[in-house]
């Protein structure tokens, strides 16, 4: 994107910003820093949500500077928790943390699949991480969603096999236990939470066997309120209902999971835009893990 | 060390007063002229001195809505602590002071055995302690215990009678631990609230020591700094087969040379807590310098310049003039921060 498009998304805002405040303008230099641009168009977002989400439109840049697909960097650490699990990574995007560590257990396999070892995810959101979990109705509420979604990615779409965690048929099986507990929360949640499952898991070394990750999941949030916009950030996300939750396949791109959740309703062409853009986060996650084998 | 907060890897920094090697070995014969010559004082498990602390890694604003947060690990454990607020009380009409509330948290997989969290129990018992803007799930005992250490250890340490109506809340997360994880959530907890901009005294400092005497029915102590998990208990013969013993923590605010407080578990003769209590103050101490360092170091890198507090961006000027005040605290407060 070119610098003048950028100055003339920016000029866009800052215009309405002065229109809707009066007399009341903030004095500022004539070309502004992106720093103070930042913190003004986060006042007014606050201020007229409406008019900055038609605005957010046509400007092509967003609240931190981002472009409408442009996805936040992502950090990915493995075993970092060596002494307490069995295994454990941490995913950043941004400035959403993640903390994820397996613990493992031996347990009676169900009636019905005798030979299927267990996943179990728990999510933990505490108020440490935002405080709108400061009341336990908020922090279940949002962490049942959470739970329910990465264990159907990691269960639909055989993350690992469940057959590798079998010890004796019928009787004996292993437990894995994958708890996230979410440390910052900025945005994209899910996003972070089932890539470091994914992440935690890859790292879990069975005393007998290795459990296999072979066929690794990413995914991403597109989202949509008329227009597509990739990997939300926490301000974002409070203001546009809309939002869309893809998996595909690592290794072959595939389609695993789709999850558009509330709000308005969308045009074929953006969902396969969105899912396009599932690409570039796979792309980060093949550079992160890649960039990892190779340190190690 | 792989360190799990930062893609930066941590630095090591030795802290003991005995930096190098042969500081340590001399040191070591001095102590082989005691009167035990079977196994030298200062022996450790992993090697080091008797009065040197885990390599510390300290690292500030981790979370990003937060007012104020710390990252402290010490080796394998690993502290994470968020501070927010000062925000209105809810739980009284008025008050002249403010007031800390402090939620202490284990991670589920802090501690080796995995424990299920009060969600998998199910009901709200107790809940936190205090008013403020009602907690998470429920708390364990020993988190309960803890969050009052914490919070008691700290509050010696705010100016609250310069936040009237107001509460301030820290809440702790152990991330892992091996041994020491109360004192280093103490001492994470007063860099969050620093870098919160918390009108603070000074910075407290905690740290905790082993003391055991070497066989039974001898009455003379030995004492480590900082023990992990394993020096601590007697598990895996961590006090080296010593039959008593006990661990003494202690909270020190050292610009003022103020204790904040103390705690000690197990069994101690006076002269035995005495030993422990000047070991846990020089290790305080230590701990302080290296706060101070890292706070001083951000205060540098992020609140100095043009680059803004916290990572704000450019602000407008009267944004840094204010900001400009609010940094001082720290440094005003803390007397020797300079």
């Amino acid at each position: 994107m070119s610098c003048h498009a950028h100055e003339h998304g920016y000029s866009m805002v800052r215009l309405d910003f002065f229109i809707l405040t009066g007399n009341h303008r903030v004095s500022m230099a004539d070309t502004p820093s992106r720093g103070a641009v930042e913190e003004m168009i986060s006042f007014y977002s606050r201020f007229d949500p409406a008019t900055y989400l038609s605005d957010l439109e046509s400007a092509c840049r967003r609240q931190d500077g981002r472009s409408h697909k442009q996805l936040r960097p992502l950090k990915l650490l493995q075993g970092i928790l060596q002494k307490s699990t069995a295994g454990s990574s941490l995913a950043k995007i941004g400035e959403t943390k993640v903390l994820a560590g397996v613990s493992l257990q031996v347990g009676q396999p169900g009636e019905d699949s005798p030979e299927k070892g267990e996943i179990g995810v728990e999510v933990n959101l505490l108020p440490l991480c935002h405080p709108k979990f400061s009341s336990i109705q908020a922090q279940q509420e949002e962490s049942k969603a959470l739970e329910n979604f990465v264990q159907s990615v990691l269960l639909r779409c055989n993350v690992v096999r469940r057959e590798d965690l079998c010890i004796v048929e019928g009787r004996h099986v292993w437990k894995l236990n994958v708890d996230l507990q979410c440390l910052s929360h900025d945005g994209s949640l899910a996003d972070a939470c089932v890539l470091s499952a994914l992440l935690a898991l890859a790292d879990v070394t069975l005393p007998v066997t290795i459990v296999g990750t072979d066929e690794k999941v990413v995914i991403l949030h597109g989202f949509h309120a008329d227009m597509l916009l990739g990997d939300l950030s926490l301000a974002e996300e409070e203001k546009i209902p809309t939002r869309l939750r893809i998996a595909v396949d690592c290794e072959t791109g595939q389609l695993c999971t789709l999850q558009k959740l509330g709000g308005v309703s969308m045009a074929s062409e953006h969902l396969d835009s969105a899912v396009a853009l599932c690409g570039a986060r796979q792309k980060q996650f093949l550079l992160e893990r890649d960039l990892r084998q190779d340190k190690s | 060390m792989y360190n799990c907060y930062t893609p930066r890897v941590a630095t090591k920094t030795q802290v003991s007063t005995l930096q190098t090697n042969s500081e340590i070995q001399a040191q070591r014969k001095k102590d082989d002229t005691g009167p035990s010559p079977a196994r030298s004082e200062s022996f450790r498990m992993d090697g080091r001195a008797y009065n040197q602390l885990r390599p510390v890694f300290i690292d500030l604003n981790t979370v990003s809505h937060a007012s104020g947060s710390a990252y402290l690990e010490m080796e394998h454990t690993k502290v994470l602590v968020a501070v927010y607020g000062p925000k209105a009380r809810q739980d009284v009409e008025f008050s002249d002071e403010g007031k800390l509330i402090c939620d202490f948290r284990y991670s589920p997989f802090a501690l080796r055995a995995r424990r299920p969290t009060g969600k998998e129990k199910g009901g709200r018992e107790g809940g936190r302690e205090g008013g403020g803007g009602g907690g998470g799930g429920p708390q364990r005992d020993e988190e309960r215990a803890a969050s009052r250490t914490v919070s008691q250890a700290l509050e010696a340490s705010v100016q609250l009678a310069k936040l009237p109506k107001s509460v301030v809340e820290v809440f702790v997360l152990v991330l892992q631990t091996d041994g020491g994880e109360v004192g280093a959530a103490i001492s994470c907890a007063s860099l969050a609230l620093a870098e919160a901009g918390i009108e603070l005294f000074g910075l407290v400092a905690s740290c905790e020591v082993v003391a055991f005497t070497p066989s039974e029915g001898k009455r003379e102590w030995r004492v480590r700094v900082d023990p992990t998990a394993a020096e601590e208990g007697g598990e895996e013969g961590g006090r080296e087969g010593g039959k008593e013993g006990g661990v003494v923590g202690l909270a020190l605010m050292p610009v003022s040379g103020e204790v904040t407080q103390v705690w000690q578990k197990g069994r101690l003769d006076t002269r035995g807590s005495e030993r422990a209590l000047e070991m846990a103050a020089d290790g305080a101490r230590m701990v302080h310098a290296l706060m101070r360092k890292r706070l001083l170091t951000y205060m540098e890198q992020e609140g100095g310049g043009e680059g803004g507090w916290g990572g704000l961006g450019e602000m407008t000027r009267d944004d840094r003039a204010m900001r400009a005040q609010d940094e001082k605290h720290p440094e005003s407060v803390d007397g020797d921060v300079k």
